[in-house]
């Protein structure tokens, strides 16, 4: 059982400034890139905020998953990580920031905006009642309202179980950990369906949000094992992380990697089976001129290679491999999204350019940015849970 | 710390009489082992198996026994003159003849009411009667009936019956009616010249069917081996290939159609014609019909280049 | 009695105790010791100094030989053997394939791996070791962790085996004997109960199969797929007005690619000029002689002689063999197997064209069988 007697050799240090400081020239430089773009390509422009939104939603999402999971699983292993988990998850609170030039332009990025394109179209106007403007802000308004008071129970709960050593907050979080599950559900496949798949009003996949979920929940290990690795090599957390708590966040890597290939592969295979028209143009449209390549590139940034690098046992305990993997993975999942939302901009063939890359530099930026701020004034290991010494002691 | 326990047999009969999980584990084994011999057993004897059990009966069971070989020999020819008097012993012969051969359309006695010959049309001849006969009553008149059969009827040739069972059937129907008129001796004459009866003849040679199937075949080996031939053919020409793709059933059977008859190779409207009268044959398929000319010509080149 | 020592164990309660022992002994100069443990321990083996274990290339050979058997099956039905057109997709469809291959992959990775850790890991089908049913197995089984060196050891000597252990800090130190009768057991395969058994249970499988196969079927409602109100060929049926349960095909029928027949009437019409496309060999001349036996036969007799097994129940047919019949085309033969001739009905809808051109052939060799030329004879 818990051990509130349990202290741990743990001093808070402070993080560097210097990191802070790079993390606000990235923001910034990501900034005036896309405000830039813009002016320069409009239409580009609305798009890759999209690109921006969806990476930093399934990152800031799947945290907040990810602590709802070690509350409801009772895993013990990830209770060092849980505060990294839990910084990263107030990515959550810049959400409406970044959603905010697509909710006061919609017409650019949604074609079922366009009402004369609807008059003349039955398939469009049968999704009015769902695709419509009002609707779509409500909806994301509600969602961020929901995961943020969700952020807020998760957070100020652990936060306060550092000074009192309480168990009691740790089974009130495995209660609304299972409220959660239901509304992040939910939530993610609205996501999904709202800003990526919507895209493309005229089709639908019905596994599309598990798609996106899969890929996002991939994207949230790999940031918390980056930062994990890096933190406790840099001496922040404290002594006691072995390489049996990097083999697991290596393993669950590797088991989403799978699951993402699942996933796609049962999407590909069902519309490619069926042969129905109005399924199979979305991945007509991934086949053409360059996207072939990208579409083929993706099987093996997204899965064959992760698989390789991750599947020996050493590999998963190895530092240098985990970081690089993570980085890797997070790349990959910035492909994976691109490649759901460039080609509706450039149909005919894969543009890459300085407004993608400010994408990639303002989301890096962000998420150091974030970070430093919410680890600010707070422990980077959450010293007060009950399971903290049998997670220190954790053996495979 | 003692070391006293007993160490189990390879089976112990009480624990696995008393633990039916276990009774079940080592039972399973044998029964997928039976299960596998006993499938594969079942299903490699499976035309044995469901083979018809029930005997074929009566005269139908006559199973299939080949011919003996045997030479032709000299027959001896018949006197006509001593075959045209009817005598006991002939028409004794004649009736068994008759029955046998006979009486299932003309009758038992000959009124042309036999079982099988009800649905006929033209009906069986009434040979009590005197009316409608085709080639007349007299003894010679009989005979080439019986010789020639009544073509458009169901009146067949009788010629492998021998000469003296023909005349011992004759003289048995003519008892059935007393107004059957005589031949003169001219007409028994005539009858003896037409058919060369007194002549004698030789019987043919037999041999087994199954060697007239390998004589036959080795006969025609050498076309036989040539129309095995067209696939290496075809494969140097994909054009012809397409075109055999479209029209033949059986490459082989096409070509041989074609190399065993060369009347079309002069002409290219010999060839045209040729193919129709395959496709009336159903040699080749009805697509060939639809072949554009160049196509056709394409073939005819083609075929006359390997014939 | 003397008891035989197999081995002696050490027993410890925490897994990073038994962790240093083992490492500790994988220095020491006994090369025949093992450890057990409740659950899996990771690293441990690495303590242990053992090899790298081999079962996982098997697992990677195995696996990788069920991908390819499942694909090369797939390949084999669905390309090579018997290939359909689905959807109008590729008869190598590899999308399609993938699951199956996974499974079968997994399949035979998992059941090999398994089967062979048995056979070439725990030499099945022996299933007795001395440690079995100990009390060190027990508890080594539940939370404890053990450590055992054997007395195979070249370096064993039980006094300095006990201090080295001891020196390790363990629960308790045991030594483990054979079991006497383990030494001395000797399997019996033809043992008279298992032989009995064998008996009660061929008899018992061939039961069961029996009434499955024969009885069980036909009990109701196990009967109903087999008691249809269905038609069987050659029965009558009061549903058709001409009570025939056998339907022709509706007059003008043409199958495919076959040109209808144009000709009718007596033999010497054009169709003389049909021409015979099968060749005149062994197969074929087999296949015309297992057609002939089962639809003219019973009239024209094998032999075409015209003396038949119906003789007498119908009108006599003609010979085969008047110089008329010899002189015919197979066109012209043809044609009356086709449309018939008298009271011959047409086989047209029995036989198919080449079926009756396999027919021609075959009476020809009738023909030449009792109409043989002099060098027949001579062999």
């Amino acid at each position: 059982m818990s051990n509130t007697d349990y202290t741990l050799e743990y001093s808070k240090k402070p993080l560097p400034g210097k990191v802070f400081t790079i993390g606000i020239i990235l923001t910034v430089i990501g900034i005036a890139l896309l405000a830039i773009a813009y002016s320069v390509d409009y239409v580009r422009a609305s798009f890759n905020i999209i690109l921006l939104f969806s990476f930093v939603a399934s990152i800031s999402l799947c945290s907040i998953f990810l602590i709802a999971l070690e509350y409801l699983a009772g895993a013990v292993w990830s209770v060092p990580f849980r505060r990294i988990t839990e910084f990263l998850a107030s990515l959550v609170l810049i959400l409406p920031i970044l959603a905010l030039p697509v909710l006061l332009d919609l017409h650019t990025p949604f074609h079922w905006t366009h009402l004369e394109a609807i008059e003349s179209d039955p398939i469009l106007a049968g999704k009015r009642p769902y695709l419509n403007e009002t609707f779509f802000v409500v909806r994301f308004i509600v969602i961020f309202i929901l995961m943020s008071l969700f952020y807020w129970i998760f957070t100020s709960r652990s936060q306060k179980q550092d000074l009192s050593k309480d168990q009691k907050f740790t089974t009130q979080n495995i209660k609304f950990s299972a409220i959660f599950m239901l509304f992040f559900a939910v939530s993610m496949t609205i996501i999904a369906l709202d800003w990526l798949m919507s895209l493309e009003p005229h089709w639908y996949s019905t596994i599309f949000g598990v798609y996106y979920f899969s890929g996002s929940v991939l994207a949230a290990l790999a940031v918390v094992t980056l930062f994990s690795v890096i933190l406790n090599e840099a001496g922040y957390l404290p002594k006691g992380i072995t390489e049996d708590h990097y083999y697991s966040l290596g393993a669950l890597m590797f088991a989403f990697s799978n699951f993402w290939a699942y996933i796609a592969f049962s999407q590909f295979m069902l519309i490619w089976y069926a042969n129905l028209p109005e399924e199979t143009f979305w991945y007509i449209q991934r086949g053409e001129g360059s996207w072939l390549y990208v579409s083929i590139g993706l099987i093996f940034v997204r899965f064959i290679i992760p698989y390789a690098l991750l599947v020996s046992q050493t590999s998963k305990k190895n530092p240098r491999r985990l970081k690089f993997v993570s980085i890797w993975v997070l790349a990959a999942h910035f492909y994976d999204l691109y490649w759901l939302i460039a080609p509706n901009y450039s149909k005919d063939n894969a543009i890459f350019g300085w407004i993608e890359l400010g994408v990639i530099i303002l989301a890096t930026g962000l998420i150091i940015v974030v970070f430093n701020l919410a680890a600010k004034n707070r422990n980077l290991i959450p010293i007060g849970d009950p399971k903290l010494k049998r997670a220190m002691e954790f053996r495979l | 710390m003692g070391n006293n326990h007993k160490y189990e047999d390879e089976i112990n009969f009480k624990a696995v009489i008393k633990t039916p999980i276990r009774w079940f584990g080592i039972v399973y084994i044998f029964f997928i082992i039976f299960v596998i011999i006993g499938g594969l057993f079942y299903i490699d004897s499976l035309p044995v198996l469901t083979a018809n059990k029930v005997p074929p009966e009566g005269k139908f069971a006559e199973p299939f026994k080949d011919i003996a070989k045997k030479k032709g020999i000299k027959l001896e020819g018949v006197d006509v003159k001593l075959l045209s008097k009817p005598n006991d012993e002939l028409i004794a012969q004649g009736k068994t003849l008759y029955e046998s051969n006979c009486a299932s359309c003309h009758g038992a006695e000959g009124k042309g009411d036999g079982i099988a010959g009800a649905g006929l049309n033209p009906a069986p001849r009434n040979l009590q009667s005197s009316d409608g006969w085709k080639n007349g009553r007299k003894i010679s008149q009989l005979y080439k009936t019986l010789e020639e059969g009544i073509p458009g009827t169901a009146m067949v040739a009788y010629e492998y019956l021998p000469i003296k069972e023909r005349f011992a059937i004759i003289h048995y129907i003519r008892t059935f009616s007393a107004d059957y008129p005589i031949d003169t001796e001219d007409e028994l004459k005539q009858l003896d010249i037409e058919y060369r009866l007194s002549e004698g003849k030789f019987s043919e040679n037999q041999i087994p069917v199954a060697l007239a199937m390998i004589k036959l075949s080795n006969e025609n080996q050498e076309l036989n081996k040539k129309a095995s031939k067209i696939n290496t053919f075809l494969d140097d020409n994909q054009a012809v290939a397409e075109i055999f793709r479209k029209i033949a059933f059986d490459y082989e059977l096409t070509y041989y159609a074609f190399i065993k008859n060369s009347e079309w190779m002069n002409e290219f409207s010999n060839f045209e014609a040729y193919l129709n009268r395959l496709v009336q044959s159903n040699a080749i398929k009805t697509t060939a019909l639809n072949l554009s000319t160049k196509e056709k010509e394409q073939l005819f080149e083609f075929l006359k280049s390997i014939n | 009695m003397d008891k035989k020592l197999f081995c002696l164990a050490a027993i410890f309660d925490k897994v990073d105790d038994i962790t240093k022992a083992a490492k500790k002994v994988a220095e020491s100069e006994y090369k025949f010791f093992d450890v057990h443990t409740p659950y899996p321990v990771h690293g441990l083996s690495q303590k242990m100094k053992l090899k790298p274990s081999t079962l996982g290339y098997i697992a990677l050979i195995l696996g990788l030989s069920g991908a390819a058997l499942a694909l090369l099956l797939m390949y084999y039905t669905k390309t090579l053997n018997y290939p359909q057109n689905i959807g109008g997709k590729p008869t190598f469809a590899l999308p399609a394939f993938i699951p199956i291959t996974f499974e079968v992959t997994v399949l035979l990775a998992s059941v090999g791996t398994v089967l062979a850790m048995l056979f070439i890991y725990f030499k099945f089908p022996n299933n007795s070791h001395p440690l079995h049913g100990t009390e060190y197995m027990d508890k080594v089984s539940l939370d404890k962790f053990g450590l055992i060196i054997e007395a195979k050891d070249p370096q064993f000597d039980e006094f300095k085996v006990k201090e080295f252990l001891g020196s390790l800090n363990p629960e308790v130190i045991m030594p483990i004997y054979y079991d006497p009768e383990d030494l001395n057991f000797k399997a019996e395969i033809f043992h008279p109960k298992f032989m009995l058994l064998l008996g009660v249970v061929i008899v018992l499988t061939a039961g069961i199969s029996y009434i499955l196969l024969n009885k069980w079927k036909q009990i109701p409602p196990r009967n109903w797929m087999w008691e249809q109100p269905r038609l069987n060929v050659q029965s009558s049926s009061s549903f058709f007005s001409d009570g025939f349960g056998m339907r022709t095909p509706v007059p003008g029928t043409v199958s495919r690619g076959n040109f209808p027949y144009v000709y009718s009437g007596l033999p010497d019409t054009m169709a003389k000029n049909l021409i015979n496309p099968v060749l005149m060999n062994e197969y074929h001349l087999k296949k015309g002689k297992e057609h002939y036996n089962t639809f003219c036969s019973p009239c024209h007799g094998y032999f075409g002689k015209g003396d038949s097994r119906l003789n007498n129940q119908f009108p006599n047919p003609p010979s085969l063999h008047s110089d008329k019949l010899r002189n015919w085309t197979d066109g012209q033969i043809y044609h009356v197997i086709t449309v018939g001739q008298n009271i011959m009905p047409s086989y047209a809808s029995q036989l198919e064209p080449i079926e009756r051109w396999q027919i021609v052939n075959y009476i020809r060799a009738l023909q030449r069988a009792l109409n043989a030329r002099e060098e027949d004879l001579n062999e």
